[in-house]
């Protein structure tokens, strides 16, 4: 196997006396559709944190393709090829749908404030591009009707899918889902795996994703991890996950149903 | 009467136009921190005498170099534009001085009030060491080939004026476009609107902080450069007075709405301006009662509800 895109080791994070996530460890391979799943609590989020840099880690390191690069600023892990999307969605609402999706392309391609300035032809290039970029992610992602509107009016499906058609503007190696699924339809849902998968090959992406939809995940994810109170309690292929009498336990054990159906 | 009528306006707008500047300056800042930047009236100030002395302006007998001057005079326009990049880096100066350390230490950001505060009674202190205190007219010739006055339908009114309201309304106009339709402009609202998310989409959200320092510092400085040239420098308090009258409009118009903030300065402008000249003691308590009973009228402000406004 080559070298994993990103790992975790043995992270974790404390706040006051809680430890929401406990010496996790994984690792995502190259164009690797990776699950994360657990009751709630369990920590995902503050995993989905700790990765891309918005709280800082109290022990462990994360990698990138080997390197360390814990604690680095959520821009420049940007830059390395991580984005995410969030369980409670972050769009710029009072910004239009397109112009969501060109603060996610300032850099692609550069263009320097000076450029801009003069108006010079690079500059005028440089933001055709952009624009280029950002209706073919429009198109994409069946948003193109909706460019102009202000994203905060957009009903809740379309503003997952702008969440997510931002995140892809970053051009990431890695996308972070956090509950992709939350709030959508029946139908909806069923088309976010098509979705996912399809951008995946589409964009050479590995996809790191939360979800409490299990089966979703069951179908969509060649790995999946566990968590349980901030302790991974098991990772391996759908199938194996779904037989861990550790999984079942977690999810009917203790009485606890808040994540869901079990795997 | 035409001519009364004309020029009251006309003062009107170019005061407006002034305090607009002034308010743009805090909303920028405001509007991706979430504070007040208290050293906005000595950023008008430092605009005011820079300019005075890139024209070749000598400092008075009371300040630390009695009689120094620049060997050379610049023309008005470029010195007024100098004078402006210098007040931003001087904005970019309180900035690190008096924002960025708290910020990196995660205090409240109430304290930056404080901070900022100082930062600017320390310029206009320094402003004062350097020139005295003593006010300063910009040389005769500062305007050269500019007519006194101009004639309009009939009516005569100061140039003077007209050029202030003029480089008042360009200057909005390249900023609204700048944040409108520029990438950087785009990517300060962004910052605006939610820091960490664009972050987290590659934008070095400090340096669109800086960014905002910048500019917002530079358009308290070409305030100060073109009150000192349509009036004069009243003293290194100067900027102070305007500073309020800023942090009024920005309320009148609603805290970190663009419009709002233009609006506000030229409703403030007119309120003034239509206090008759023998009641003149009486403008800043007119100008305030008003803000006073918009703000019971509407207490976000004229234009501070919609969120489209925000920078």
């Amino acid at each position: 196997m080559s070298k994993p895109l990103l790992e975790v080791r043995e992270l974790s994070r404390r706040f006051g006396g809680l430890l929401a996530v406990d010496r996790v460890s994984f690792a995502v391979q190259p164009g690797e559709i990776f699950g994360l799943i657990g009751p709630n609590g369990a920590g995902k989020t503050t995993l989905f944190n700790l990765i891309s840099g918005t709280t800082a880690p109290s022990g462990g390191a994360v990698l990138w393709q080997g390197t360390p690069i814990t604690g680095q600023a959520p821009d420049r892990l940007n830059r390395l090829g991580l984005a995410r999307t969030f369980q409670n969605l972050r769009l710029f609402e009072g910004l239009s749908v397109l112009e969501n999706l060109l603060v996610a392309l300032q850099r692609h391609p550069r263009s320097s404030a000076l450029d801009g300035l003069l108006g010079t032809a690079r500059h005028r290039r440089a933001e055709r591009q952009r624009l280029d970029t950002a209706w073919q992610l429009l198109q994409e992602l069946g948003l193109a009707a909706l460019a102009e509107r202000r994203a905060g009016t957009l009903a809740y499906g379309d503003r997952r899918r702008l969440e997510m058609a931002r995140a892809l503007a970053t051009r990431p190696q890695l996308l972070l889902l956090d509950e992709p699924a939350a709030g959508l339809n029946p139908a909806e849902k069923d088309q976010l795996g098509e979705l996912i998968s399809a951008l995946r090959q589409r964009h050479q992406l590995s996809v790191l994703i939360i979800e409490h939809h299990v089966p979703l995940l069951m179908r969509l994810c060649d790995r999946l991890a566990v968590l349980d109170f901030g302790v991974r309690i098991a990772l391996g292929s759908p199938e194996q996950v779904r037989r861990d009498p550790k999984v079942i336990e977690a999810y009917l054990g203790s009485g606890s149903n808040a994540g869901g159906r079990a795997p | 009467m035409i001519d009364v009528l004309l020029q009251t306006l006309l003062n009107a707008a170019a005061s407006g136009g002034v305090y607009a500047l002034v308010a743009l300056g805090y909303t920028l800042v405001f509007s991706v921190l979430g504070v007040i930047n208290f050293a906005q009236g000595a950023l008008f100030s430092i605009g005011g005498y820079l300019t005075y002395l890139l024209m070749g302006g000598r400092i008075g007998v009371n300040g630390a170099l009695p009689g120094w001057g620049l060997p050379a005079g610049l023309p008005f326009w470029l010195a007024l534009l100098l004078a402006a990049a210098g007040s931003g880096l001087v904005g970019l100066l309180v900035e690190r001085v008096a924002f960025a350390p708290l910020r990196r230490r995660g205090a409240e950001p109430l304290l930056a009030l404080i901070t900022s505060l100082g930062a600017g009674v320390v310029l206009v202190n320094l402003l004062q060491l350097l020139m005295g205190a003593e006010g300063y007219a910009f040389p005769e010739a500062a305007l050269a080939g500019l007519p006194n006055a101009l004639v309009i339908g009939g009516a005569r009114i100061r140039s003077v004026q007209v050029l202030l309201l003029a480089v008042c309304a360009f200057a909005v106009l390249v900023l609204t476009l700048w944040l409108e339709r520029s990438k950087g402009g785009r990517a300060l609202r962004a910052v605006a609107e939610d820091a960490t998310t664009a972050q987290l989409l590659g934008i070095n959200s400090e340096a669109m902080v800086r960014l905002a320092f910048v500019v917002s510092g530079a358009l308290a400085g070409l305030g100060g450069g073109l009150v000192g040239v349509s009036v004069s420098l009243a003293g290194p308090y100067m900027g102070i007075s305007y500073g309020l009258k800023g942090l009024a409009v920005l309320v009148l118009g609603g805290l970190g709405s663009v419009s709002g903030a233009i609006a506000g300065g030229l409703l403030m402008g007119l309120a003034e301006a239509l206090v008759p000249s023998d009641a003149s003691g009486w403008r800043d308590a007119v100008a305030f009662a008003i803000l006073f009973a918009v703000l019971l009228l509407r207490p976000s402000g004229l234009l501070g509800r919609r969120p489209v406004d925000r920078v």
